[in-house]
């Protein structure tokens, strides 16, 4: 294998690429499956409990804590609290707060993964001990109605299933929710089943796209508050003819914040209602149980066996018509089981308090009358389960610190060969025969069985070989190239001041993200930093013009950019702390503002195609198609703002329109009439196509500003050398500031899943994943590709070959990647116990992780490209 | 008694004023977005005492290599003050708008802004234009080299825009701690970027003390 020196760079990025995966598969635990002995099921059974009948489990996505003790919202269901027959209590849900791991844990009792946020849009199916899986083991009937996440558990548990394929539609507010209650009507006149469950989705839709302060939520609830009643009234019926109680459970699965999406730990996401409907219970404001506990209180409210690697608690109130002998019983038992789950010292609090109650419950054994014993035990019962569970939901997220480690040491010793200064072009190349890979692999196996085994319990399965090995080959490279750039050690210093300056700004972001807050406000730095080199490069243009004409030039070119920036960083208010200030976006997006966002897409469309045709499109024919893709963009984005983004016709049109573009390029590619590709133009189109109509300026916006960059450093740096690196840098800030500006955050929640469906009826996962990426990333891509652009253009102008950009381009993307990443990941190890891991840390894992994935892909395409086509890419 | 050159008196004699200025300002300072503006007044009125006091004592001539050949300055003083004042609240809204473009509350704090703007350009371009007037300021802006002939005034007015350098970086370090969620009162837009100011122009003045001291005791020891 012989690998030339200039692709070190190039190589690093992908071992880095390598060792970051490996280390996000240590750090997202998947859930260990605690086994719990089926003991306590028999025991349960011996009590003889009393048990429900048949139970409704209606679910409204994204129903927080404010929305329904408002009694204007469900006037119906405050009537019945009022009147006795229904009660109310509080519940706390685990992060992720997302659809799919919170059914999870709400039907089996356990703590799924942060993965599963992942996992959320793709269809994995769980094997997991639920109380559905119970109920059909019993062969009873389970039908189920609403949102298609519920797939995940195998088909054969559901008799009947009515779902909404479509449930990631998040324009969708009625539709499904009307075909639910449709399919509710059929089904309670069917007596065939035990269990149904309906999910509602309206309102979490209407989060998505407003807030939960928009007019059409008291609207919704309204609606759900007219299905509790029809189902309250059968219920009733059925109550009255029956001895066995039925139950209706009025639950969400997770909350919502302020600016209407989910997925972090804020109170109004992780705090939900949970309501009893048509049995006589009485209502609990103060505690709040947790989510986990539901599975285990319906199992034994139901009669069936707990599942079995639930480990929530027991919420008594859900004991219904129980005495209250029994009730200790039944608290006593689960207790028993939730403490033979998990290892612990004699010494621990929960075991005390154990010991304690277990000693209370003799003593009221022995005398009934002693109201305080059972009062006591009862309270010390409870607390040492809440205790238990809490501390193995919390074990079942422990990281595996063997892949961590390991990847945290590959990352280092990457940044270390990227930091060595080194004249690369008289670095070696290296030369590995492939058994000078067989020592270095003994070697890392022979630790993996003798060391590693011992200190991180590992077993030896297939998997981790499989990483010891490649780790052991991406070692020795890295260690080779290390000592190859060492051995040619030559520290070289910039001249410019400017480099230095934009260095510093990247090493302050590198450490910030050490502090949470910075994390969570990571724009404000880049909109910090961007604007003050904004600021810095117009002074510079300014001076040492001497006439005033120059002058007046100067102002008509800098300052429109400058103040189009202070409009456009309040388009999308994003992170976290001034989330809730109203922006630009909203403003637009109101009523009354309709005229205004018409006129905005209008002049950004203008604007676009007039930018597009004067500086990209290098071909006159193609004109006129550019022009009437941004017309039929006008139409989409137009028809689409009210409610219905399945706007079919004009985006066929406009696909159709791409197609001619690409076979017009094609053609005059073949006759030779033409060099470029126009990808960078039909990008652009699919871009527009794709954004929030307020987004429509972002293309043009980063445009002129790669344009002012430019110019500036053009005009201020003397080397081509430092031209280069300057303009690498800059580009990749401005790529970083339009992926802020545009709405995105370190936070899942702010992933605009709409544009997955753009012009779409039936979901397809990949276009889906297609589309959302283009749509995120978009300010990043664009920038790297005008980078390429303009280096291009440099390089035909100075006479750099492709060899020596390429090498540029990947030693400076790579570092100023890499190195923040791996300081990022040598934090994360450490704060890996810290508050916000889930909510603030590991979010940002992923999106760092994603982009360094990303520009992977679009150096090995540029790379691809200029190796075939020379230097007339784009 | 030791001897000092002029240009070493200078030097200390700004830096002590300096100094001594933000100690008595420490004293009265009250944080209250109410009365920023006592701050603005402190240090516009700080610094004209300290120009006229290094004016005063060691009459500094400030002719410069722009001007060509010696050249009085013109002795039409009322439209110099009115330039001179169309200038300085130039400046100000220059400032303002800078702030604007980094991120300031363009509508709800225009109050704020205006303030940080007039006290940045207060210890900024307001000292260097009273000692070598507003034309002099703009050439040193706009062009690469201007140099005054008299060494004194040269080392002087190197002083006043390294102190200028720093007290804008001061205030543009100071909006570090605005994402931190502390909910502090001092948290609150201008303050941090006051206070990092006024330690930008702290730290030059005493990194001109320690310079010239060092300086000083080298060169006596040479000779």
């Amino acid at each position: 294998m012989n690998l030339k020196s200039e692709n070190f760079y190039f190589i690093l990025l992908i071992t880095s690429v390598i060792s970051s995966f490996i280390f996000c598969i240590g750090f997202f635990p998947y859930s260990v499956i605690q086994n719990s002995s089926n003991l306590s099921d028999s025991e349960i059974e011996k009590l003889n409990l009393p048990k429900i009948n048949r139970s409704v489990l209606m679910i409204i996505d994204a129903l927080r804590l404010d929305l329904i003790i408002d009694k204007n919202n469900f006037p119906f269901v405050h009537e019945l609290l009022q009147k006795n027959e229904a009660c109310m209590l509080q519940m706390k849900v685990n992060l992720p707060t997302v659809t799919k791991p919170r059914i999870t844990a709400l039907t089996s009792g356990t703590v799924p993964s942060f993965l599963d946020v992942a996992r959320n849009l793709g269809k994995s199916k769980i094997y997991l001990d639920t109380f559905l899986h119970q109920i059909h083991m019993k062969f009873q009937n389970i039908v189920f109605s609403g949102d298609s996440a519920w797939f995940m558990f195998p088909d054969k548990f559901f008799k009947r299933t009515y779902a909404n394929f479509d449930s990631f539609f998040v324009n969708d507010f009625y539709e499904g929710d009307k075909n639910i209650t449709k399919s509710l009507a059929f089904e309670l006149k069917q007596n065939d089943w035990r269990l149904l469950i309906l999910h509602y989705l309206g309102l979490d839709h209407i989060g998505h796209v407003f807030n939960p302060y928009h007019e059409l939520v008291p609207e919704k609830l309204k609606e759900m508050d007219q299905v509790v009643k029809v189902l309250h009234t059968k219920v009733a019926e059925w109550n009255d003819k029956s001895k066995d109680k039925s139950v209706i459970f009025l639950t969400s699965d997770h909350g919502m914040r302020n600016a209407g999406g989910h997925s972090g730990n804020s109170f109004q996401e992780t705090h939900i209602p949970f309501l009893m409907i048509g049995v006589n219970c009485s209502s609990n404001s103060e505690i709040f149980y947790n989510q986990i506990d539901f599975a285990t209180s319906f199992s034994i409210m139901s009669g069936l066996p707990i599942p079995k690697s639930s480990i929530g608690a027991l919420i008594p109130e859900m004991m219904l018509d129980m005495d209250e002998d029994k009730k200790l019983d039944v608290i006593k038992i689960v207790n028993q089981r939730l403490l033979n789950m998990i290892k612990f010292d004699k010494s621990e609090e929960f075991y005390l308090k154990q010991q304690k109650a277990m000693s209370l419950h003799k003593i009221y054994s022995e005398d009934h009358n002693n109201k305080n014993a059972y009062q006591q035990a009862s309270k010390l019962f409870m607390e040492s389960s809440k205790d238990i569970s809490e501390r193995l939901a919390q074990q079942s997220l422990e990281v595996n610190l063997f892949y961590v480690l390991l990847g945290l040491f590959i990352n280092i010793l990457i940044s270390i060969a990227l930091i060595i200064p080194s004249d690369i072009s008289k670095v070696r190349d290296l030369k590995v025969a492939t058994m000078k890979f067989i020592p270095i692999i003994l070697v890392g196996c022979g630790l993996k069985m003798c060391i590693f085994n011992e200190i991180f319990n590992l077993k030896n399965d297939f998997s981790s070989f499989f990483v010891i090995i490649l780790m052991s080959v991406i070692v020795r490279i890295v260690g080779d190239i290390l000592l190859l750039k060492i051995d040619k050690y030559k520290l070289h210093l910039f001249d410019n001041d400017i480099l230095y300056l934009l260095l510093i700004g990247h090493f302050f972001f590198t450490i910030s993200v050490g502090s949470s807050s910075f994390i969570e406000e990571e724009h404000q730095i880049w909109y910090y930093f961007c604007n003050a080199m904004f600021i810095i490069l117009t002074f510079y243009e300014f001076r040492g013009r001497k006439s005033f004409e120059t002058f007046f030039t100067v102002i008509i070119q800098c300052f429109p950019i400058l103040i189009m920036h202070i409009f456009i960083r309040r388009m999308n208010q994003t992170g976290d702390k001034w989330i809730n200030v109203q922006d630009i976006g909203d403003w637009l997006h109101q009523k009354e503002n309709e005229e205004l966002l018409h006129i905005t897409i209008i002049i950004s469309l203008a604007m676009t195609a007039v930018w597009l045709i004067y500086v990209h499109v290098k071909d006159k024919v193609l004109v006129p198609f550019v022009g009437l893709g941004c017309l039929f963009l006008y139409f989409h984005h137009s028809r689409s703002m009210i409610n219905e983004r399945i706007d079919l016709s004009t985006t066929t049109i406009f696909w159709i329109n791409i197609i001619f573009i690409i076979f017009i390029t094609i053609l005059f590619k073949l006759t030779g009439k033409s060099k470029s590709f126009n990808f960078f133009v039909i990008f652009v189109l699919i871009s527009l196509l794709l954004h929030q109509p307020q987004n429509l300026v972002m293309c043009f916006a980063l445009g002129v500003s790669s344009m002012l960059t430019n110019h500036a450093c053009n005009r201020m740096i003397k080397s081509s050398h430092e031209k280069i690196v300057a303009k690498i840098i800059m580009h990749w800030w401005l790529g970083k500031l339009f992926y802020f500006y545009q709405g995105n955050s370190n936070s899942l929640a702010t992933v605009d899943t709409n544009a997955g469906f753009v012009g779409q009826t039936h979901v397809n996962m990949t276009i889906v994943f297609i589309f959302s990426t283009i749509n995120t990333f978009n300010g990043q891509i664009i920038a790297l590709m005008l980078l390429i652009i303009s280096l291009v253009e440099d390089s035909k102008r100075l006479m750099i070959d492709s060899k020596t950009l390429m090498l540029q381009l990947s030693k400076w993307l790579s570092f100023l990647t890499i190195i923040p990443t791996t300081v990022f990941l040598v934090i994360i190890t450490l704060l890996r116990h810290h508050l916000f891991i889930w909510s603030v840390f590991s979010p940002k894992l992923l999106y760092d992780f994603c982009t360094n994935v990303l520009l992977l892909i679009i150096l090995v395409i540029v790379r691809s490209v200029v190796k075939f086509e020379g230097g007339n890419i784009l | 008694m030791y001897w000092i050159s002029t240009t070493e008196r200078v030097k200390l004699n700004y830096a002590m004023t300096t100094v001594a200025a933000i100690v008595v300002y420490t004293f009265f300072v009250q944080f209250v977005p109410q009365k920023l503006w006592l701050s603005v007044l402190f240090f516009i009125v700080g610094e004209c005492l300290k120009v006229f006091i290094v004016q005063k004592l060691y009459k500094l001539d400030t002719t410069n290599n722009m001007e060509g050949v010696l050249k009085r300055r013109r002795n039409n003083k009322v439209m110099e003050s009115l330039k001179f004042g169309f200038v300085m609240s130039l400046t100000v809204f220059f400032f303002a708008f800078i702030c604007i473009i980094l991120g300031a509350p363009a509508l709800e704090k225009y109050l704020e802004t205006f303030t940080l703007s007039a006290l940045l350009t207060g210890i900024t371009l307001f000292p260097i234009s009273l000692f070598i007037g507003v034309s002099g300021t703009i050439s040193i802006l706009m062009t690469e080299s201007f140099d005054l002939s008299n060494v004194t005034a040269q080392a002087f007015l190197k002083l006043l825009k390294r102190n200028a350098y720093l007290v804008i970086f001061g205030a543009f370090i100071g909006s570090v701690v605005f994402p931190l969620d502390w909910d502090r009162p001092w948290q609150i837009y201008p303050i941090p970027n006051i206070v990092g100011a006024v330690t930008g122009q702290m730290l030059g003045s005493f990194y001109c003390l320690v310079e010239t001291m060092v300086k000083h005791k080298l060169g006596k020891k040479q000779h």
